[in-house]
């Protein structure tokens, strides 16, 4: 039973040191703590609020830049095609124009060996019937008259001009 | 047997509440706990008042440990149970009770000495104090009429409301002193528990025979084990107390509210 | 022989006593352990809930325990 029952020194001596001990511990240990705690709570809340708002715009500059380089891309794409364009428009220009002088080039040839051609037919003609009437009135030992001289060489005209023709 | 028999009576004797000096005031003594209730108060004070002087941000050192004990009990246990004005408001008082409770166990851990809470004059003092400040927090926050009218709740037959008035009323008184002896038992029996295994150890050693070894290796192991367990039951302790305590001064400030 | 028999008493009284709350401490822990496996978000709460439980138990088993030393005394 003795051991159950509280003791009167005891009792005071509880009493008196929770009452010290709370007032030492509100009022001097207690308060710096919490105000650390509160501290610091406050100033990791402030540092991740600080660390979203900065994860937040570097998103929006890459964001920013990936649209940059898509224009840019795309830019780059346009130059090339323009000068591949033009490139192209340049050879081919060049290429029609080579081949338009060289076209020229030969219809000149071709007029040039026609015009040789006619010449030298002319001339053909002119020195055949010369020849012919030589041989002719050689073989024949008569002079021909102007006018079967003439129809002669008209006769043979045609006959070489068919010749030519063939 | 008969040996041990002497050495438990010692044993108890030991743990009785004694005078500490020869000298006293009056009535007044010291006695074997209050004295070493008085190292735990400067001890928890000068540990206190020390380590808070200097905080950095950025927590080291001892610091580090009063921040942590801090912060388990006004969050953990203020915060939670209360809310956080009311946690914050009340913490003051929970953790001094919290902080002087778990000193004074620590201490009683110590080879040689007491723990302060190892006697019941000390802890159903502090159970008392429990008992007054929760119910004048509930007086003043709720006015002494609806406070006492809480203690029936709303809708009780009228017939039964003297008796469940009552056992309401006993269950408040019976608050504070199993509040009490619930620390004073916890403490006191863990030291009988120690000084037991010790007197096992004692014996085997005194009487040597190769069975005798045998059972004072196994006594020192549990020894040394329940040394241990006493240390998880000091904190437990402290926080069975300061938790009530939390919860009953939730009960006075929610009282209107049931 | 007297102070003999009121030490039996005693301790009839707080061993007695003991198997109630004991059955229902058991009874706290093992229905809190299921409680949080179940949720395990819940754990603290249902940690400071337990508590309170087991000092509302705990007190039963005390009040043998004063009446084991009042039965001591007689």
């Amino acid at each position: 039973m003795e051991a159950i029952i509280p003791k009167v020194p005891e009792v005071l001596v509880a009493l008196a040191s929770f009452v010290v001990l709370f007032i030492l511990l509100s009022k001097l240990a207690f308060p710096p703590v919490t105000k650390m705690l509160d501290e610091r709570a406050e100033k990791i809340r402030e540092s991740l609020e600080k660390a979203e708002e900065t994860r937040v715009e570097a998103e929006r500059l890459l964001d920013e830049y990936r649209v940059q380089m898509a224009e840019a891309r795309t830019e780059a794409a346009k130059v090339i095609e323009q000068g591949r364009t033009v490139a192209e428009n340049m050879k081919n220009e060049i290429v029609a124009k080579a081949r338009e002088e060289a076209e020229a080039e030969r219809a000149k040839a071709i007029e040039a060996i026609q015009t040789e051609k006619a010449s030298a037919m002319a001339e053909l003609q002119a020195s055949v019937a010369d020849l012919s009437v030589a041989v002719a009135g050689k073989i024949i030992g008569q002079k021909l008259s102007a006018a079967d001289h003439a129809a002669l060489i008209e006769r043979s005209i045609a006959e070489v001009g068919s010749l030519n023709e063939n | 047997m008969e040996n041990m028999g002497h050495m438990v009576e010692e044993l108890l004797h030991e743990l009785a509440v004694l005078p500490m000096f020869s000298e006293h005031i009056g009535t007044f003594t010291l006695t074997n706990y209050t004295f070493f209730l008085l190292i735990a108060l400067a001890l928890t004070a000068v540990f206190f008042l020390v380590s808070t002087r200097r905080l950095s941000l950025v927590p080291k050192g001892v610091g580090n440990v009063v921040e942590a004990g801090v912060s388990f009990v006004r969050d953990g246990l203020c915060v939670d149970i209360l809310g956080s004005e009311n946690g914050r408001k009340y913490f003051p008082f929970i953790g001094t009770i919290f902080f002087f409770v778990l000193f004074n166990n620590l201490i009683g851990l110590v080879p040689g000495a007491l723990p302060g809470t190892g006697t019941i004059g000390v802890t159903v003092t502090w159970g008392i104090i429990v008992f007054l400040v929760y119910n004048s927090i509930g007086i003043k926050k709720n006015g002494l009429v609806t406070y006492i009218k809480s203690f029936v709740p709303s809708g009780t037959p009228m017939l039964l409301m003297p008796l469940i008035f009552l056992l309401e009323i006993v269950s408040h008184f019976l608050r504070p002193i199993t509040l009490g002896i619930r620390l004073y038992a916890n403490m006191y029996a863990g030291h009988i528990m120690l000084g037991i295994f010790t007197i096992l150890v004692t014996i085997s050693i005194e009487h040597l025979t190769p069975g005798s070894a045998v059972t004072g290796v196994l006594a020192f192991v549990m020894r040394v084990i329940m040394h241990g367990f006493e240390v998880f039951v000091a904190v437990l302790q402290a926080y069975i107390f300061s938790i009530l305590t939390t919860v009953y001064i939730n009960g006075a400030l929610h009282a209107s509210e049931h | 022989m007297e102070g003999s028999l009121s030490v039996l008493g005693a301790g009839l009284a707080f061993g007695i006593g003991a198997i109630g709350p004991a059955i229902g401490i058991g009874m706290i822990g093992a229905k809190t352990i299921e409680s949080m496996a179940r949720q395990p978000e819940m754990a603290g709460k249902l940690q400071a809930t337990m508590f309170i439980a087991l000092g509302m138990t705990e007190a039963i088993a005390l009040l043998g325990f004063v009446l084991a030393f009042v039965l001591m005394g007689a």
